[in-house]
């Protein structure tokens, strides 16, 4: 943390792996892994039953309930 | 915790409930439900329901990434404008179907590029930089969240190989799981769009590919009302619905329930009068057919049905006209025939015979056939063999194939329209009209007379035959002309009958004998579209744009098929989306899922019509109609 945080500050503007900053190529695959990763956490998220921003929390009224009423062993039979 | 994915969880049903029962599918879904399910998957982890609008960035955002996309802020931009209000569902699935998901080998070959050893890993501090300072820039919490990801890191290194094969992982969990909560959610859907979900038909060991609409599409040659019809392939991403309104159906097979036809008592007693006609298909895909006047002495109880015309049954040669639906609007004569008011239409079925049954009072009445065109259209089959149709003997006489005399015999069945056996003038006309584009005079008829077999001055089978003859000995036996004949009749090559629909039409009056009589041949418009706004009006659910209650889709529905007319009662014209994408063993006439229509001011116009393409399963029609402009 520390270190990474001395790397920032001390070289801004230091290119990054002999990359130029304006590299079109380079800034298209940093934005393709950027998409990557935070597609990623958010689906991640989904598997431990988090529903959607405007979906019920846990416990919300509704289908949520059967939804969310195995979190702990699992849905009995299937 | 996190609940542990079943493998078979993405199609089966949730046992443990009651209330629900398991599925069995005898077929694998298509590639479209599959892409269907999955929309609405991801849909329903942020709303609701896909009747509910996205109307944030965010929401957009979140839903596409549970759709395992990775959109970036510049392809959210792209589809969410400085002015977008909001999107629908139908929204949602268009930029699913532009937005592809990353695959394994696109996201490795990003990756590669950091790697500077070309080791399968890269520094956490030339990640961090690479991130942060680059694109569309992360902040330090977010690389740390990936950088703290146990799996995939270790000694200040983050291995990407490991990476994308969690990647991978994570996304087909993250399916399965949205797809489980659809499942959970499928009792709410079932009372939301009737059975949807749980009613999937079940299809046919060869089903006919469903083709879905593509970015570019090649003009359609088959167009159904041109007049204010506007045809796009597949919307712009840039153009923006104003608002939406969806209609559902859910009709189970061969349903007969409601509308049975039911033959009156003692029928036998009452004065009877038949005609026959057909519906002609078009060229450009219009339909036309013969229309008539009906007069009717004094009030009486009234039974007219129609139904296709049975012909003889050449065996093995098939007959598709007769699955082709057929409907009669009645309207009344009001001073002139310039003024006509829709009276009924055969509104009850019975098996392929439809009907109408009530009382008429004494008038002129025009019977106006309509068929809705989903089962009497073009198709691009190649006829490989094509039939003979004359031949000569020995001696170098010419004659007629048997085959053709059996396909003329069935045309002058058609064409003899009372059913006397006999073609008078006015019948042999409506056969030159068609055929040739002209009318036969008194003086070309006085010669046929003398040169062929008639009685009564009507022509006989036999002289139609002779008379056929004789144009192909003008041609010193070329069949070139007799094949302008035949295909203007419907038959293809292989003489078979299928772009056409003869048709037959029975009056029964209790008191007083109906006269009817074939007055023109004209397209399926006009006073017939005007009836048919009228009918579904009448009978028809209406259903209100949202914000704009000028605009009001009116949708008739029975067993059958399903109509939908849309009103504009604004004073300027409207152009409406229309989207069938989400129907289910639908064909509808204009032949294509997507389309735009433009309604002109203070009037209506008929949407399309929509039919079962297999009539022994169930049918889902589930149609989006969106305000363009």
């Amino acid at each position: 943390m520390d270190c990474c945080t001395e790397n920032a500050c001390s070289k801004p503007d230091d290119d990054i792996l002999d990359i130029p900053l304006d590299d079109p190529g380079a800034n298209a695959a940093a934005a393709k892994i950027q998409a990557s990763f935070r597609g990623h956490m958010a689906r991640k998220k989904i598997k431990s039953g988090e529903r959607g921003r405007k979906g019920p929390g846990p416990g919300g009224p509704g289908g949520a309930g059967v939804a969310r009423g195995g979190a702990g062993g699992g849905p009995s039979g299937d | 915790m996190a609940i542990s994915p079943r493998s078979d969880a993405t199609f089966s049903s949730q046992k443990s409930t009651p209330s629900e029962s398991p599925r069995t599918k005898k077929f694998p879904l298509t590639e479209e439900e599959i892409f269907y399910m999955n929309c609405r998957a991801a849909y329903l982890t942020v709303f609701k329901s896909s009747l509910e609008n996205i109307i944030s960035k965010d929401q957009l955002y979140l839903a596409l990434q549970h759709a395992g996309r990775n959109p970036s802020q510049k392809t959210i931009n792209k589809y969410w404008t400085p002015q977008t209000a909001k999107l629908n569902f139908d929204d949602f699935c268009i930029i699913l179907r532009k937005e592809k998901p990353t695959s394994k080998a696109e996201l490795l070959k990003s990756f590669k590029q950091l790697d500077v050893n070309d080791d399968g890993c890269i520094l956490h501090t030339d990640l961090y930089k690479f991130l942060t300072k680059r694109g569309e820039k992360m902040t330090r919490e977010e690389v740390n969240a990936i950088i703290n990801l146990a799996d995939v890191n270790a000694d200040g290194k983050f291995d990407y190989i490991k990476f994308c094969k969690l990647y991978m992982t994570t996304n087909e969990q993250c399916l399965k799981t949205t797809l489980e909560k659809l499942e959970v959610d499928s009792k709410l859907m079932r009372h939301q769009f009737g059975n949807h979900i749980e009613g999937s038909p079940e299809r046919d060991p060869s089903p006919v590919p469903k083709p879905s609409p593509k970015i570019t599409r090649k003009t359609d040659p088959e167009t159904f009302l041109n007049k204010g019809d506007t045809r796009s392939s597949l919307l712009s991403a840039t153009r923006k619905f104003k608002t939406s309104v969806s209609f559902t159906v859910t009709m189970g097979a061969n349903g007969n329930r409601n509308s049975k036809l039911m033959e009156p008592n003692l029928i036998k007693d009452w004065q009877h009068m038949q005609s026959k006609g057909c519906f002609f298909l078009e060229e450009d895909g219009e339909i036309i057919s013969h229309q008539y006047r009906m007069q009717i002495a004094q009030r009486s109880m009234v039974y007219l049905t129609i139904k296709p015309l049975n012909l003889s049954q050449v065996e093995g040669k098939p007959s598709p006209w007769l699955s082709v639906d057929t409907a009669l609007y009645i309207l009344k004569e009001n001073e002139s025939q310039a003024n006509l008011q829709l009276v009924c239409f055969t509104e009850l079925r019975n098996r392929e015979v439809f009907g109408w049954t009530g009382e008429l009072g004494p008038g002129i009445y025009w019977l106006i056939p309509s068929t809705t065109g989903c089962r009497l259209r073009k198709k691009i089959k190649p006829v490989t063999d094509e039939a003979q149709l004359v031949y000569r003997d020995e001696t170098g006489e010419l004659f007629l194939t048997k085959e053709f005399k059996s396909t003329l015999s069935d045309i002058f069945e058609v064409i003899d329209l009372d059913g006397n056996g006999l073609l008078s003038l006015e019948e042999y006309n409506f056969f030159e009209l068609r055929t040739s584009g002209e009318k036969c005079d008194e003086d070309a008829w006085a010669v046929c007379r003398e040169n062929f077999d008639t009685k009564r001055n009507e022509l006989t089978r036999q002289g139609f035959m002779d008379l056929n003859l004789m144009e192909a000995n003008d041609r010193e036996g070329d069949p070139c002309d007799l094949w302008v004949t035949l295909h203007s009749m419907g038959y293809n090559k292989a003489l078979e009958l299928t772009e056409a629909c003869p048709f037959v039409i029975d009056i029964y009056a209790e008191k007083c004998k109906p006269k009817i009589k074939a007055v023109h041949m004209e397209a399926c418009s006009g006073q017939l579209e005007k009836a048919i706004c009228k009918s579904v009006l009448s009978n028809g659910d209406a259903k209100v744009m949202d914000g704009y209650e000028n605009i009001i889709v009116h949708t008739y529905s029975c067993d059958t098929w399903i109509t939908s007319v849309i009103e504009n009662k604004s004073d300027e014209k409207v152009i409406i989306h229309i989207s069938n994408e989400l129907s289910k063993n639908c064909i509808n006439n204009r032949g294509l899922n997507i389309f735009a229509v433009e309604v002109g001011p203070k009037s209506t116009m008929v949407c399309q019509h929509v039919m079962p393409l297999n009539e022994r399963q169930e049918w889902i029609y589930y149609c989006i109609y969106s305000l363009i402009s």
